[in-house]
């Protein structure tokens, strides 16, 4: 058999993929080989605004979307005293009071898997489920590469000109060519499951508490419950199912965290969540350690590429993994359609090169924002300022460019790699402060001072929504950025300084905060 | 390296990286007043200069840039430390 691209694993890097692929070139053949047979419960429910984009735009699924998973209320952040007792009612929150520009959803995951199998077999699509990977042999631009497959038929053999490792953790491809980075400074475990019966957070509290948001559904937000060094996920996934799961830095895991009753244990130790968990009966648990690595290559000259979680995965935080996979998959889908349309190996090399390099950035991007940062997510005042930044720099930089489609243009990905140094500079000085800021809180006392009472709308510092998506000159673009730094800073600063009366803060140049330096002094 | 074969070299940097007439690019020019650059192409310039003469640019250094004449001297100083050093 002799295919255009291989595709292993259909979870839902490959199924996006294929479906994108079958998209834009109808005569396209592909095949997607899947080991499993049935899909079943799998964490990833969460997507954020470049996926939803992704799967209701280029994939065309927006109606599947709002008819088949949930609509998203935006990432929610709720904080605790020392002691973990505050009812939810009196916590400290970031979330949002209305719903954002772009809808989100909550996916889930075992019926997308599945209906994406049944659409893409429907469009012509070779799926192939009970499927074993046992052999890859792999081409380059020249030579098709091979793989043996082995189904409960038999075993045969297949060519394909482009081949993608779409296989999830397993990483079948990329663990075969030594790919995978193990040691990404981030050693994160984590717990989750499937549970009936969760109190609904809407019908919890006081009426002031529900007038806060404007009456908005905080239950169908991926709510966070955040401590120092762990957090909480409460995530509905429709059907009375809500996924609740815990993410830790490895200090703080424990075996029996693996086992449902251990689980619900710890989680019924925190009274927010353990009133939401009151009747609650859990229907599966799993558990992961290493949650986090990286990849040394996303994407090959020798026509091969890594999508989804078998290229790397950062942390679940922000929800970021299928962000990653729509950006690896409009690249992939671009290098194929350009190879199959004739470009010159030339061309296409270069374009490799570049694709390549933009996702080890952004790996790397997307690593500085977590990578020594759990100790600060306990704090209310922390988390909302380091919050700030981040979401602005995602809304600035990363969905605003994903939007125009920049990260298929040449020009702008020589501009962004070639900015990479700066870049992540930036990013591991915020990292530092946020970090001297923790230990200064903690040397105080304050550190859980502002985690009662107090909402902060998830937008707040995003003072540009309304240009966001809309063209806006380079400059425009790094001055932006420019100012969340100073604004940032300036907070930082007064937080630092602990009482009225602080020093005002004199504005600093972007580059200023690229090179290495410390931000407080 | 002469000075006048950096000049050239820096000239032709700046005037590509920001659409400058060469001709205003004169040693004496001032990069922020006469030369009309901002923190944004501070960076853009720092980047450049970085790829130049393949080392990093400290923030201070980046301070004491104040003429495409001080551009010139670091380049020179990069490309012939003996030079500097005596």
């Amino acid at each position: 058999m002799k295919l255009d691209v291989a595709i292993v694993g259909g979870g839902i890097a490959g199924g996006t993929l294929a479906r994108q692929l079958r998209r834009r070139i109808p005569t396209l053949d592909i095949g997607v080989f899947e080991r499993g047979t049935d899909p079943d419960f799998k964490v990833g429910e969460s997507t954020v605004e470049i996926a939803s984009v992704y799967l209701a735009r280029r994939l065309g699924l927006s109606t599947y979307l709002y008819e088949h998973h949930l609509p998203k209320n935006g990432l929610r952040f709720f904080f605790d005293d020392a002691d973990r007792g505050t009812a939810i009612e009196d916590m400290s929150e970031i979330g949002t009071d209305g719903l954002p520009f772009h809808p989100s959803f909550q996916l889930d995951r075992a019926r997308l898997d599945a209906d994406l199998r049944r659409m893409n077999a429907e469009d012509g699509v070779l799926v192939g489920t009970g499927t074993r990977v046992t052999k890859i042999q792999p081409g380059d631009a020249t030579r098709p590469h091979r793989l043996e497959l082995v189904t409960q038929a038999g075993t045969q053999t297949v060519q394909a000109r482009w081949l993608v490792d779409a296989s999830g953790r397993a990483r079948v491809l990329s663990k075969a060519l030594g790919l995978p980075r193990v040691d990404v400074g981030h050693d994160l475990c984590a717990a989750w499951g499937r549970f009936r019966d969760v109190v609904d957070i809407d019908c919890v509290g006081t009426r002031a508490w529900r007038d806060r948001v404007r009456g908005t559904s905080r239950f169908l937000s991926t709510n966070h419950f955040c401590y120092p060094g762990y957090w909480i996920w409460f995530i509905p996934i429709g059907e009375g199912l809500v996924s609740v799961g815990m993410v830790c830095e490895r200090a703080h895991w424990r075996e029996d965290l693996r086992r449902s009753e251990g689980l619900l244990a710890f989680l019924r130790q925190h009274r927010g969540p353990a009133t939401l968990l009151e009747r609650a009966t859990s229907i599966d648990t799993m558990s992961r350690a290493n949650v986090s690595y990286g990849t040394t290559r996303f994407f090959s000259r020798d026509r091969w590429a890594c999508v989804g979680e078998a290229a790397a995965f950062t942390d679940p935080f922000y929800s970021p993994g299928s962000d990653f996979i729509a950006l690896e998959n409009d690249m992939v889908t671009d290098l194929v359609a350009r190879d199959h349309g004739g470009a010159g190996v030339g061309d296409l090399d270069e374009r490799i090169e570049l694709y390549d390099a933009f996702m080890r950035l952004r790996l790397d991007a997307n690593l500085a924002l977590y990578r020594g940062l759990y100790p600060v997510l306990g704090s209310f005042e922390l988390l909302s300022l380091k919050w700030m930044f981040d979401i602005h720099c995602y809304y600035n930089l990363w969905l605003h460019a994903y939007l125009l489609e920049q990260h298929l243009d040449l020009a702008w990905l020589r501009e962004q790699v070639r900015l990479r140094e700066p870049t992540l500079g930036m990013l591991d000085n915020f990292g530092r402060l946020f970090r001297t800021l923790e230990h200064e809180l903690r040397t105080r006392g304050d550190y859980h001072r502002g985690n009662h009472g107090r909402f902060v709308p998830a937008l707040t510092g995003v003072d540009l929504v309304e240009e966001v998506g809309r063209a806006r000159a380079r400059k425009q673009v790094l001055r932006a950025t420019g100012a969340c730094c100073n604004r940032v800073r300036a907070q930082a600063k007064a937080l630092a300084h602990g009482g009225p009366g602080a020093p005002a803060v004199e504005p600093m140049p972007l580059f200023a905060y690229m090179s290495e330096r410390a931000l407080l002094d | 390296v002469k000075q006048v074969e950096i000049h050239a070299a820096v000239r032709e940097m700046l005037a590509e990286t920001f659409e400058l007439d060469p001709d205003r690019i004169t040693l004496e020019a001032r990069l922020y007043e006469d030369l009309e650059l901002d923190s944004i192409d501070a960076l853009d310039m720092v980047v450049k200069l970085q790829e130049f003469i393949h080392r990093r640019v400290a923030e201070e250094e980046l301070r004491g840039l104040r003429t495409v004449e001080d551009v010139v001297q670091m380049v020179r100083a990069a490309r012939q430390p003996n030079e500097e050093a005596g």
